[in-house]
């Protein structure tokens, strides 16, 4: 297929975390706010003046100082990031929004307050963490609500003065909507017999809309939102297979290029830092406030293992399953970043219990943050792949 | 009636003594079970390899 | 001057590590020893004369009840060393202990379906720990049991060799075994279809963190009743999550009186919630002859007793606050006789952070080989919490915060200055040594380790080691590797010599 014209663009935003837009966002008066994790609302972060930088380690070679301070059976995430933190890499955080949702990561953004990081450059720098239930009904949307406010907007509003009004909420909504428009349109080609865009290209397009100011990114998304409409697809396809990605955190493409480079196609990101759920757009009921409207989105939209129903367990699986049947599957990939507590056990759901119950071929890995052990995934994707042929060609997925 | 009620106490007199006489052999006994720790070796030598046995070969109805 | 026959490892078997021989400790505390021993095992049947038919079969059935039976053994590991004072008040918080948990297993046989239908299993309301029994307070006619303790925690502590059993299980699913030990072997018991099937309802929850939260969601796979999610703020510092607290208290009341046919009792809770208070007022007054040098309080009970207590009581098992008030008439009479109830000590220690469950009697350990004296460990100070009785709303926050501030819960969730209270504790309670516990699958401690390790200069006066260990699975890192640190650290960092050598570098791999 031709080369999408913006994509190495992309691959350069994605080098950096104070990228070349994340510059110019600042530069414009606009204050970057950082953030992890899914329960922390993207769109809050998005309000005029400010705009929203998802946590990444782009390029991480040694962690050992993070793990000096986190030891060394901590995920490599969150040490990626308190290392690159602690070099300076986000020194042109204005905020960092945490909530306790995972142990290892709250933990890591502590160390932004205990170490004072950021602080040197910025002195108004501060670290905010709050509450998230662990179930998605009515008390606890309120009590999302009621935290969201207070440790995000009123933190917002108090030290810098942004403007958390609901016209602003309201504002904020709109342009994260039509972000979410345009990256699901895009998402959405991967449903296609032979989609126009691979998992690769997918993945940094979502990561891209999740690192650069919005309003600086929106132009070339569109832009690449056209180009693929007119784009023709390879006649004989790269890939042999179509697998649906589930996981815990995954900000690298370079894992999803190695999965494609064994004649796989991402076709569904199911994972943190995924579109699936996050391209979702936000809408506001009759009767509520904007605010309310983000805190429901944002717990009934998550499909976080942390929520302990019953029915949000079940409903994981059957969310898991029909990204399998919608974007026309052939397997489904659990992957886990090694010492996740949360996807240790929802990987064991997922290969045994979803793999049991559907059907589905369905295959676990772990992975470090950064890709070591490509040899061995290499490995064990080829196999996959393998095996998904073979039932293919045997003419039955289940 | 007074040979039996002789009887009776003389009965029930015995049945004390050997009563009192059991209760004096089960301290010492059991200041020697005590002492030698035999209350745990025999659990441990003997009953916990059976135990195990029986745990060993139980069919379980083993599942997620 | 007491005196005493020195320790000597051959007393005990290689391997195994039983007792060739029970210890001497002078004739007057041989023979106290000797009588407590016969209390127990009064206890012991007094228990089985509670339902002998299904404990018998609970015997047989259950893996884990078989490890049960190395209760003398475990009791004679955490006496070692005591004398005196120290020796009775040991005894009798384990007896307070001993009877609770007989009773919670008798209750827990009784009510088990496995063996029969039975109308106590419709009075049980099973929790999942680390969630104490006080909301049962509102219910005057049901029980609570405890979900996984007897099979996982208090098992490992009896056993060293049950967990890996359980653990294996869920292993076997592909589980990794960096994960947290303890939701491990819980899920584990639950793959091998190890759990009673009591309960007239469950409540499940988040504590005290990201695997508790995981766990959960697989072991309910096993119970076949009615479920309630007792999840609470992990930020249980901050006052704006009271109210949610309050409405999950609500709403678990509500879900007990539907599963159950129970009506919450008001005045019932407030007066159980009154003995609760008594329980920790109890317990704190402990905490002041603790920072004493005559304290009786110390080594291995004193942390179990707390926990059980938490875990257990709540105000409703009258045999805690008894034997509470009993050490406390110990301990104020050791200090007014200004008895040293720890001849041995050469140093006063709290152990800090998840231990090493398979090696319970480690307090013993570290009195007797080093002459390190554990005064306290972090157990000691988690849900150690009053709840207010003026109102029902106040009384359910407070209990709330007492499960918030659980076992675990309170020192490894809701802020990181949480987990470096130790230091301040050490200072309060006139410690010199902090052992730190490094609980090599627990995220929420080693998520901290360098911050840990930079804070020690703030505290020149007191040293710290840091000891691994894998919580219930003693075959990553046994009790020997657990001893070899310690004596790494004591010979190279305090330049000290053993008080026994012969306890430095033994092999009990094999045994409980």
């Amino acid at each position: 297929m031709k080369d999408l014209k913006h994509l190495i663009y992309f691959e350069k935003l994605l080098a950096e975390a104070d990228n070349e837009l994340v510059k110019q966002g600042r530069a414009n008066g606009n204050l970057a706010l950082g953030y992890s994790c899914y329960f922390i609302p993207e769109v809050l972060l998005n309000l005029p003046g400010c705009f929203s930088s998802r946590l990444r380690a782009p390029g991480t070679g040694s962690i050992d100082v993070g793990t000096y301070y986190m030891s060394n059976k901590i995920c490599s995430y969150t040490r990626s990031i308190l290392e690159r933190g602690i070099e300076g890499g986000y020194d042109y955080l204005s905020a960092l929004f945490s909530a306790e949702t995972c142990q290892m990561m709250h933990r890591g953004h502590e160390h932004f307050e205990i170490l004072e990081l950021v602080k040197k450059q910025n002195p108004k720098f501060f670290m905010s963490m709050m509450d998230v239930p662990f179930i998605p009904d009515e008390e606890a949307t309120e009590h999302y609500e009621e935290q969201l406010r207070f440790y995000i907007l009123d933190r917002l509003r108090d030290t810098y003065g942004i403007d958390t009004s609901e016209e602003a909420l309201r504002a904020a909504i709109e342009e994260h909507n039509e972000i979410c428009r345009i990256v699901t349109e895009i998402g959405d080609m991967r449903k296609a017999e032979n989609p126009v865009i691979t998992g690769y290209e997918f993945h940094v397009i979502q990561l891209v809309s999740q690192v650069c100011p919005k309003n600086l990114i929106r132009p070339y998304l569109l832009e690449t939102l056209e180009e693929l409409k007119a784009r023709e697809p390879d006649a004989k396809p790269a890939f042999r297979v179509k697998v649906v990605v589930v996981g815990s955190e995954n900000d690298d493409p370079e894992f999803t290029k190695l999965l494609e480079s064994c004649g796989a196609l991402v076709v569904a990101d199911r994972y943190c830092f995924g579109s699936l759920p996050g391209r979702e757009p936000i809408e506001i009921r009759e009767g509520e406030t904007a605010l309310r409207a983000v805190a429901r989105h944002y717990l009934e939209t998550s499909q976080c293992p942390r929520f302990m129903s019953k029915e949000c367990g079940k409903g994981r699986l059957d969310y898991v399953k029909k990204l399998y049947e919608d974007y026309k599957a052939d397997g489904v990939l659990y992957e886990q970043m090694k010492f996740c507590e949360y996807w240790s056990y929802e990987r064991v759901v997922g290969t045994n219990i979803f793999a049991g119950e559907t059907g589905i071929p369905t295959l676990g890995i772990e992975k470090e943050y950064t890709l070591v052990g490509a040899g061995q995934l290499r490995t064990r994707f080829q196999a996959f792949v393998e095996s998904l042929e073979i039932k293919k060609l045997q003419g039955g997925k289940k | 009636m007074q040979a039996c009620w002789t009887l009776t106490i003389t009965k029930g007199g015995n049945a004390m003594k050997k009563l009192m006489l059991a209760a004096l052999a089960v301290v010492p006994a059991s200041m020697v079970i005590y002492w030698w720790n035999l209350d745990n070796k025999l659990i441990f030598y003997v009953v916990r390899p059976i135990l195990n046995k029986i745990y060993d070969s139980q069919k379980r109805d083993v599942k997620l | 001057m007491i005196k005493k026959e020195k320790l000597s490892r051959d007393r005990f078997y290689d391997k195994t590590g039983i007792a060739k021989h029970r210890e001497w400790r002078g004739l007057k505390d041989t023979f106290y020893d000797y009588t407590q021993w016969v209390v127990n095992l009064g206890i012991m049947g007094a228990f089985v004369a509670k339902s002998p038919i299904r404990i018998m079969r609970g015997m047989i059935e259950y893996r884990w009840f078989g490890s049960y039976l190395g209760s003398l053994h475990w009791i004679d590991k955490c006496m070692e060393g005591l004398e005196g004072p120290a020796l009775r008040v040991a005894h009798t918080q384990m007896h307070a202990i001993m009877n609770t948990a007989t009773n919670h297993i008798a209750n827990m046989m009784k009510g088990d379906r496995r063996f029969g239908d039975t109308k106590e299993a419709s009075k049980q309301v099973i929790f999942e720990e680390t969630m104490g029994p006080e909301i049962l307070g509102g219910f005057p006619k049901l029980t609570p049991t405890l979900m996984e303790a007897m099979q996982g925690l208090v098992g490992a502590y009896m056993d060293q060799t049950l967990p890996p059993h359980y653990i294996d299980a869920v292993e076997h699913y592909g589980l990794p075994s960096d994960s947290c030990r303890l939701s491990a072997t819980t899920v584990g018991v639950a793959i091998l279809d190890d759990y009673p099937r009591n309960g007239a309802c469950l409540i499940v929850n988040n504590m005290p963190c990201d695997s508790s939260t995981m766990n959960s969601q697989l072991v309910r796979r096993r119970f076949d009743i009615p479920e309630f999610i007792g999840s609470l703020p992990m930020r249980w510092e901050d006052e704006k999550t009271d109210k949610y607290a309050l409405s999950r208290m609500k709403k678990m009341i509500s879900f007990i009186e539907e599963s159950t046919g129970e009506s919450f009792d008001e005045k019932a809770f407030f007066e159980m919630m009154e003995k609760h208070n008594i329980e920790v007022e109890d317990e704190q007054a402990q905490w002041e002859y603790m920072a004493t040098p005559y304290t009786p309080y110390g080594a291995s009970i004193v942390n179990l007793f707390h926990t059980t207590m938490y875990a257990f009581s709540g105000g409703r098992v009258p045999a805690i606050n008894r034997a509470q008030k009993k050490c406390l008439e110990i301990a104020k009479k050791a200090y007014e006789d200004k008895v040293n109830c720890f001849p041995k000590a050469r140093h006063r220690a709290i152990i800090w952070a998840g231990p090493g469950c398979y090696f319970f009697h480690f307090a013993n350990w570290l009195y007797n080989c080093w002459g390190i004296l554990v005064i306290a460990q972090m157990d000691n100070f988690e849900g150690c919490t009053l709840i207010p009785t003026d109102s029902l709303d106040n009384a359910l926050v407070g209990v709330a915060k007492s499960y918030e501030h659980g076992i675990m819960r309170r020192h490894l969730t809701g802020g990181y200055e949480h987990l470096l209270e130790f230091w301040e504790l050490a200072r309060r309670f006139n410690c010199d040594i902090v052992v730190m516990n490094e609980d090599i699958t627990c995220k929420g401690a080693l998520g901290l380790s360098g911050v840990v390790n930079d804070s020690m200069k703030n505290y020149p006066e007191i040293k710290m080691m840091t000891i691994p260990n894998d919580l219930f699975d003693h075959r990553t890192i046994s009790r020997n590797d657990m001893r070899r640190e310690v004596n790494s650290f004591m010979t190279a960092v305090m330049q000290e010599e053993p008080l026994d050598a012969s306890l430095l570098d033994f092999d009990d791999y094999e045994g409980w």
